[in-house]
C-alpha cells in the first residue's frame, strides 16, 4: 500500500488526466487504486486568515483574543493557543463550519476510551463552529488546529500556513488534496515511492518525469575523517553508504513537510527522523539518521550479530538475537538492525546536533526474514528492501537527506560520500525477439512502436554496429557488449533495463511491459484453436456425481464441512469406550484404524489458527455428527450426506493417503408434520432402517454386477462410536476376476454416549454410515441391459415361523441362493410374534416375484421351486412352514 | 285371465315396479324377479308346456316381446341410475381443494457443488478435462516449482498451514498447474477444482477454506488474446452475456504477463457500493501466460510452447451470484440455508 497525494506527484509529473482516469489508468497497469480519498471537501466555511492583532484576554490567562481577517471583515477570535505573531496567516473557520471536536478525542484518549494515533481510532466527533463569548469576551469564528481538520494530530498549536496562500481563499483551494490509495503486488518495489509512481503515470501519460534536483553544500571537514564504514557480510549489504551533518537544530518540520507525510500516512516526530522519512516516501531509498555522537569509535561495522547479543530498538522492546541478524555496529555494540528498525540508544532525540546518515542497500529475504520474525508489524523500511531496493539509489539518497537536512535543520555537511560499494552490478541486458510478441500476445506491434513503448518506460534500446556489436545511446559509460550470433537477426532487441527495474529479468517480462504500454484493455479477444487433447473420463469424478444424484433424490442433503477437526471431536468418537483403548486394527483395507484420536496416525498442523482446527480428519464420522448437532435446534428431520475425503498418515512418506469418503447421517421424523402425519410428539422417528434402505437403494443403482454387498452384523464393540446391537460392516464380496471380500465401511445407530458427547439428546437415535469410496469405485460394472419380457410376473407368499435369533437376513439369503434366476424379488412384508406362533419364535412373511423369461410358468413350476426353498429353510435354519 | 292378458298385466307391473327401483341394488332385484332364470317372465314359458301347441307360438311371441320391452326398459333405467350413483359418489368424494399437498421429501446438492459444475461445464464445452491434486501438499509443488522460493515475498500473500517445513495444505490449486504438465505433455487443457486452506481468520468475506478451480492450457501458440477470449466467455456465460468485463495486469509469480479479471458489479450496477469496495469492479479470477521458468520446471519447451492459467473462486463467484452476505455460511451447513438452492 502507498498513499500518493496528488499535489506531490505534480512535483514530478504532469498530470494530464482526472483522478478517476488517473486511478483506471494505473488500475489496469496493476498499481490496483484501492481508493480515491478526497482530503478538504468537507472543510466548508473554512477560509485562510491573516491575524492582525494578538491581545491578553482580560479575564483569563490562558487565552489570547485574536483579529483575524478573511479580506473583508476582521472577526474577533479567542483561542487558547500562543504559537502565533501578527502577520501569520492561519486557518479561520467561520460560523456554521463543522470542525473535529478535538477536546473530545483528547478527553476521551484520556479516559481511555481511544489510543493513540487518535485520527485512526474510529468514528471522529464533531463540532459546529457558532459565535458566542469565552470568558466575557466575544469569539467570532476560530483559529483552527491540526487535528481538528483531520490532516495531523497536533493540538496544541494553531496551523501556520504558507504565508504565499492569498487572504480569504478557500481553505480547500489551497489545501485540499486528492490521494490514491494504491495497492501494490509484492512486484511492484519500485512503486513504493512518489517518484516511482510518477515513473507509472509518465509511461502512461507520454509525459516527462521530474527527479528532485539535488544540490549539497559540502563545506564541512572531510567524511571519512569523521566516521569508518565497513561491511564484513557484503551478502547481506552489497552497498552502505553514509556522509555526516554538523550541528543541526532538533524541532519539528515545517508543516509542508508535516502535510505531505501526513497526507502519506506517516506520522511526523522532528524534523530528522520526518526528513529520512521524506526522502524514502519522495524516491523509495530509506534512510536511517543516528546521533553521531553515540557511534562509538566512530566506526560503523556491518556484521551478523553475535548469538545471543542484545539490542533495544526505537519502539523501546528488547531483541536478543542470532548469527542471521544482520546489524549495523559501532566499535562496541548494535546500533540498529539493518534495514528493519534502529537502536533506542542512537536515535536521534531533541538534544542531538550531529547526525550521520544512513543509506543503504540489504538482501530481501534477509531483512524479511528479521522483520517479520521480529516484529508484529512490517516497517516501512522494511518493507521496501523486502522487495528489493535500487541498489543504484543508495547515493541519491544520502544526498538529497543531507540536503533537506540543511536547508531545514542547518548545520554543516562533510565533504564528500562514503560509498561501500564492493562488487559493483553491471546493467541487465535482454534479447528480445520481436516475434515473441505475437506469440505470446496474440498481436503484431511494428518495431518502432515497440521501441516507443520500451523507452517510455525508461527502457534502453541498442543500436546496431556494422561489426554486430551493440550500444546504448544515454549511456554514460559508453559501455559495449558483444552479442550472441542469434542477435545478427535484425528483428532481435536488446533492451537494457533501467537498475530500478530488478522486476524484469527474462523476456517474458518484458512482453509483459509492452501488454501494459499497448493496453491491456486493448488486447483482442481470441479463441483457442489447435488441437484438443484426448478427452478422457474422470471415473472417480463422475462417480461422485453419481453417488449425489442418487441420494439427493433419497431425499439427503449433500454438505460440505471442514476436513481440519479438532482432537477432541475425534475424541468424541470414543466417547463409549471409557478408559479402553480402541481396536486399533480390526483388519482390511478401510480404515486401517479406529483409533482416530491416535496422533501417530492423524496430520496434525504445526500452526493451527486454534485447536479446533487442528489435525486432518481420519473419518468423516465426526464432521458429520457435527453437523446434525449444528441443526439439531432448527429442524425436526436431517438428512445428510458428504462427499469428501479422510487423511491417513501413511508410514514414511511426506504425504498422507487421502481417500474419497461417503459419510452419511439421519435422524429426526421419518415423515414431515402435515395433515397427514399429524403427531406432533411420538411420530415414527427415523432408525438404522431408513439408513440401510438408502444404502440398500445406492447399492441396487450403482450396477455392481458381480459383486454382492452384504450387511453383516459385527460382535459388539468392534466398532467404537456406533451402537453395538445396530451396528453391521458393509462388505463386498465379488467373484470373477477380483474375486475377494472387502470392507467398504459401517453403518448403525450412533453409541448414545458418543450422541451425548456431541452435545445431542443421547435418547435421540442417529444413523450414520461411512463408506470408501476408492474401494466401491472399482466394483462398479459398466451398465448392461437385461431382457424384460411382457409374460406375466406370479407371485407368491411364503410364510414360515423359525427361531426368534434367526436373521431375517440368512433366510431371505437362503430363499433367493434357492429361488435360482426366475426369482427377481424376495420381499419381507411382515414379522409377527406371539403367541400363535410359539415362545422364542417368530414368523416371517415374504413375497416371492416370479419373472418368466420365454413362456408363461405353470402352477406346477412355482410350486417346484417354492418346495425346494421350503425345503432348505426346513434343514437349514429349522423353520416350519405354514402355507 | 288368458295367458296374453297375465303377460300383460305383469308387464305393466314390472314397469310400474322399475320406476321405484331408485339404486343398482333395487333394480337388480327387480331383473331377478322379471327377467331371472326364475323369474315370472321364464314362469309363463314354463307354464307354456300346459297349452294346446297352436297357442304356443302365440304366446312365446308374446312373452318374447315382453321380455324385450323390459330388458329396453332396464337397460334405460341402469343407464339412468349409474349416472346417478355416479353424481353422488363425485358429491361425496369433494374435497377442500385449497388443503395443502403431501409433503415431498428431496435432498439437495450443495450450492458450492452446484456452482463448481457450473464452472466445469463452461470449460468442458471448449474441451478442458477434470483432473484432481492433493490437498495435504509439498512446498516443493505449493510453491517452489510456482516460482516462490523461500523466502519470495509472494509468499506473503499465502498465509499458510503448515505441517513441518515441507508439508503444507494448499493454498491454492496451483500446484496442480505442476502436477499435470509432469504427467502429460501439449497440447493440455484442464481444470483442477478442489479445497484450499489459507491460516487467515475468519470474517463475513474470508474463511480459512475455500474452494478453487484452477485452469491450464498449453499448446504451440496459445496467447493473451485467447486467455482473454476464453476467460470472458467463460464470465459472461456465468454472470449474464451483459457483463462488462475488465482485463487488467496483475502479479503472480507463475505467470508473466499475468492478469486480473473482473465484472463489472451487479449489486450496484457499477455505481459502487459495500461488495465492490465502491470500484464498481468485482474480481472474479486471476490469470496469467504461463511462465517460461514453470514450463521449464516440467520439461516443457518454452521457445516451442506457451500456456495460460486461471484460478477462481467458486464461493465468491455463488457469494456474488446469489447476493450471500456471509462465506461461513457455505461450511456451516444449515439446512434452512442450503435448501435454498434449488
Ligand atoms: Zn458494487
Amino acid at each position: 500500500m502507498i498513499k500518493v497525494p496528488l499535489s506531490w506527484l505534480r512535483d514530478y509529473v504532469n498530470l494530464t488526466l482526472s483522478p478517476e482516469e488517473l486511478a483506471a489508468g494505473l488500475t489496469l497497469r496493476g498499481l490496483e487504486v484501492a481508493e480515491i480519498i478526497r482530503v478538504g471537501q468537507d472543510w466548508d466555511k473554512v477560509v485562510v486568515g491573516q491575524v492582525e492583532s494578538i491581545q491578553k484576554h482580560p479575564n483569563a490567562d490562558r487565552l489570547v483574543v485574536l483579529q483575524v481577517t478573511d479580506g473583508n471583515s476582521t472577526f474577533q477570535v479567542v483561542t487558547g493557543a500562543f504559537n502565533l505573531k501578527v502577520g501569520d496567516k492561519i486557518p479561520l473557520a467561520l460560523p456554521g463550519a463543522k470542525l473535529i471536536d478535538g477536546h473530545k478525542l483528547v478527553d476521551e484518549q484520556a479516559a481511555g476510551k481511544r489510543t493513540a494515533p487518535l485520527l485512526e481510532s474510529g468514528e471522529m466527533p464533531y463540532f459546529t463552529v457558532k459565535t458566542g463569548k469565552m470568558r466575557g469576551v466575544d469569539s467570532n469564528a476560530v483559529a483552527v488546529a491540526a487535528l481538528e481538520l483531520g490532516i495531523s494530530e497536533d493540538f496544541e498549536g494553531i496551523v501556520v500556513l504558507n504565508p504565499e496562500y492569498p487572504v480569504g481563499e478557500t481553505l480547500n483551494a489551497v489545501l485540499g488534496d486528492v490521494i490514491l490509495d494504491i495497492e501494490l503486488s509484492p512486484n511492484l518495489g519500485r512503486a513504493l515511492s512518489i517518484v516511482g509512481v510518477a515513473r507509472e503515470v509518465a509511461a502512461m501519460t507520454g509525459e516527462k518525469v521530474y527527479l528532485p534536483g539535488i544540490f549539497v553544500r559540502e563545506d564541512g571537514p572531510p567524511t571519512t575523517q569523521k566516521i569508518s564504514v565497513k561491511i564484513e557480510d557484503p551478502d547481506l549489504c552489497p552497498r552502505y553508504d553514509m556522509m555526516v551533518i554538523e550541528g543541526v537544530k532538533i524541532g519539528p518540520s515545517p508543516s509542508w513537510m508535516q502535510s505531505r507525510l501526513s497526507g502519506a500516512g506517516i506520522r511526523p516526530i522532528n524534523n530528522i527522523v520526518d526528513i529520512t522519512n521524506y526522502v524514502m516516501l519522495e524516491i523509495g531509498q530509506p534512510l536511517h539518521a543516528f546521533d553521531y555522537d553515540d557511534i562509538a569509535g566512530k566506526q560503523i561495522i556491518v556484521r551478523r550479530a553475535r548469538p545471543g547479543e542484545k539490542i533495544q530498538t526505537i519502539d523501546h522492546k528488547d531483541h536478543e538475537l542470532d548469527s542471521e541478524v544482520l546489524l549495523i555496529a559501532d566499535a562496541e555494540r548494535g546500533i540498529a538492525m539493518a534495514g528493519v528498525m534502529g537502536g533506542a540508544d542512537s536515535e536521534v532525540k531533541d538534544t542531538t546536533v550531529n547526525v550521520a546518515l544512513e543509506s543503504a542497500n540489504f538482501d530481501p529475504a534477509n531483512v524479511r526474514k528479521t522483520g517479520r520474525g521480529l516484529f508484529a508489524s512490517v516497517s516501512e523500511a522494511a518493507k521496501r528492501f523486502e522487495r528489493t531496493v535500487d541498489i543504484e539509489l543508495a547515493p541519491m539518497g544520502v544526498r538529497r537527506g543531507m540536503q533537506l537536512m540543511q536547508e531545514i535543520a542547518g548545520g554543516t555537511i562533510t565533504q564528500g560520500l562514503i560509498d561501500v560499494y564492493l562488487q559493483p552490478r553491471s546493467p541487465h541486458v535482454i534479447e528480445l525477439p520481436l516475434s515473441e510478441i505475437p506469440r505470446i500476445l496474440g498481436i503484431e506491434i511494428p518495431r518502432p512502436e515497440v521501441v516507443k513503448m520500451l523507452e517510455a518506460l525508461d527502457f534502453e534500446i541498442a543500436e546496431m554496429r556494422p561489426d554486430s556489436s551493440f550500444q546504448f545511446r544515454n549511456d554514460p559509460n559508453q559501455y559495449t557488449i558483444m552479442v550472441s550470433e542469434t542477435t545478427s537477426n535484425p528483428d532481435i532487441l536488446m533492451v537494457r533495463v533501467p537498475s530500478y527495474r530488478n522486476d524484469v529479468t527474462i523476456k517474458a517480462d518484458l512482453i509483459e511491459e509492452i501488454a501494459r504500454q499497448y493496453g491491456y484493455d486493448k488486447i483482442p479477444e481470441a479463441r483457442l484453436e489447435g488441437e484438443l487433447p484426448p478427452q478422457v473420463p474422470n471415473l472417480p469424478y463422475e462417480f461422485e456425481d453419481k453417488l449425489r444424484e442418487i441420494l439427493t433424490a433419497a431425499g439427503l442433503f449433500e454438505i460440505i464441512t471442514y476436513p481440519l477437526v479438532s482432537l477432541e471431536s475425534l475424541r468424541n468418537l470414543h466417547a463409549a469406550l471409557g478408559d479402553t483403548a480402541p481396536q486399533t486394527d480390526p483388519g482390511g483395507p478401510h480404515l486401517h484404524h479406529l483409533n482416530w484420536a491416535d496422533p501417530a496416525h492423524l496430520m496434525t498442523l504445526a500452526n493451527p489458527l486454534s485447536s479446533e482446527h487442528e489435525v486432518m480428519r481420519p473419518t468423516m464420522l465426526g464432521t458429520t455428527l457435527e453437523t446434525v448437532t449444528e441443526n439439531r435446534h432448527f429442524v425436526d428431520r436431517i438428512t445428510i450426506f458428504e462427499i469428501g475425503r479422510v487423511y491417513l498418515k501413511k508410514e514414511g512418506e511426506l504425504l498422507p493417503d487421502e481417500r474419497r469418503t461417503l459419510s452419511l447421517a439421519m435422524t429426526g421424523r421419518r415423515v414431515p408434520l402435515s395433515r397427514f402425519n399429524p403427531k406432533v410428539t411420538g411420530a415414527d422417528l427415523i432408525d438404522f432402517f431408513d439408513l440401510k434402505g438408502v444404502l440398500e437403494h445406492l447399492v441396487e443403482r450403482l450396477n455392481l454386477a458381480g459383486t454382492e454387498i452384504q450387511f453383516v452384523p459385527v460382535a459388539p464393540g468392534d466398532h467404537p462410536a456406533l451402537h453395538p446391537g445396530r451396528v453391521v460392516e458393509i462388505i463386498a464380496k465379488s467373484q470373477g476376476k477380483n474375486a475377494g471380500s472387502v470392507r467398504l465401511g459401517y453403518l448403525g445407530e450412533v453409541h448414545p454416549k458418543v450422541v451425548e458427547a456431541f452435545q445431542l439428546d443421547p435418547l435421540e437415535r442417529i444413523a450414520a454410515a461411512e463408506l470408501d469410496l476408492e474401494l466401491l469405485l472399482p466394483l462398479v460394472q459398466r451398465e448392461r441391459y437385461e431382457a424384460v419380457t411382457r409374460i406375466p410376473v406370479v407371485t407368491q407368499d411364503l410364510a414360515i415361523v423359525v427361531p426368534d435369533e434367526t436373521p431375517a437376513g440368512q433366510v431371505q439369503k437362503l430363499i433367493r441362493e434357492t429361488g435360482g434366476k426366475l426369482l427377481k424379488e424376495v420381499t419381507l412384508f411382515d414379522i409377527y410374534r406371539g403367541k400363535q406362533v410359539g415362545e422364542g419364535k417368530k414368523s416371517l412373511a415374504f413375497r416371492l416375484a416370479f419373472h418368466p423369461q420365454d413362456k408363461n410358468l405353470t402352477e406346477e413350476e412355482v410350486s417346484k421351486i417354492r418346495q425346494r426353498i421350503e425345503g432348505r429353510l426346513v434343514r437349514e435354519v429349522g423353520a416350519e412352514t405354514r402355507g | 285371465m288368458s295367458i296374453q292378458d297375465q303377460v300383460a298385466e305383469m308387464q305393466q307391473r314390472a314397469l310400474g315396479e322399475l320406476e321405484t327401483a331408485s339404486d343398482l341394488v333395487a333394480l337388480d332385484e327387480w331383473r331377478l324377479k322379471y327377467l331371472g332364470k326364475k323369474g315370472e317372465l321364464t314362469g309363463f314359458l314354463r307354464s307354456m308346456g300346459s297349452l294346446p301347441a297352436e297357442e304356443r307360438p302365440v304366446v312365446g311371441q308374446v312373452v318374447n316381446a315382453a321380455r324385450k320391452l323390459l330388458e329396453e326398459a332396464d337397460g334405460l333405467r341402469q343407464t339412468r341410475l349409474q349416472a346417478i350413483a355416479l353424481d353422488q359418489r363425485l358429491a361425496a368424494d369433494r374435497v377442500d381443494v385449497t388443503l395443502p399437498g403431501r409433503p415431498v421429501e428431496t435432498g439437495r446438492v450443495h450450492i458450492i457443488t452446484r456452482t463448481m459444475r457450473e464452472i466445469e461445464s463452461a470449460f468442458k464445452a471448449m474441451g478442458f478435462q477434470v483432473a484432481e491434486g492433493p490437498e495435504v501438499e509439498l512446498d516443493f509443488y505449493n510453491f517452489e516449482q510456482l516460482n516462490m522460493p523461500p523466502g519470495h515475498p509472494a509468499r506473503s500473500m499465502h498465509d499458510t498451514f503448515y505441517f513441518s517445513e515441507s508439508v503444507v495444505l494448499r493454498t491454492h490449486t496451483s500446484p496442480n498447474q505442476i502436477r499435470v504438465m509432469e504427467k502429460q505433455k501439449p497440447p493440455i487443457r484442464v481444470i483442477v477444482p478442489g479445497k484450499c486452506y489459507r491460516s487467515e481468520a475468519t470474517d463475513a468475506t474470508h474463511d480459512f477454506m475455500f474452494y478453487q478451480v484452477e485452469g491450464l492450457a498449453v499448446d504451440r501458440n496459445v496467447t493473451l488474446a485467447d486467455l482473454r477470449g476464453t476467460l470472458t466467455d467463460f464470465a459472461r456465460r456465468l454472470f449474464g452475456a451483459e457483463r462488462k468485463v475488465r482485463f487488467r495486469c496483475d502479479y503472480f509469480p507463475y505467470v508473466e504477463p499475468g492478469v486480473d479479471l473482473s465484472i463489472d458489479c451487479m449489486l450496484c450496477g457499477g455505481k459502487g457500493c459495500r461488495v465492490c469496495k465502491y470500484s464498481g469492479w468485482l474480481e472474479i479470477l486471476g490469470a496469467g501466460m504461463v511462465h517460461p521458468q514453470v514450463l521449464r520446471n516440467v520439461d516443457i519447451d518454452s521457445e516451442k510452447y506457451s500456456g495460460f492459467a486461471f484460478g477462481m473462486g467458486p464461493s465468491r463467484i455463488a457469494l456474488l451470484k446469489y447476493g450471500i452476505d456471509d462465506i461461513r455460511q457455505f461450511f456451516r451447513n444449515d439446512l434452512r440455508f442450503l435448501e435454498q438452492f434449488a
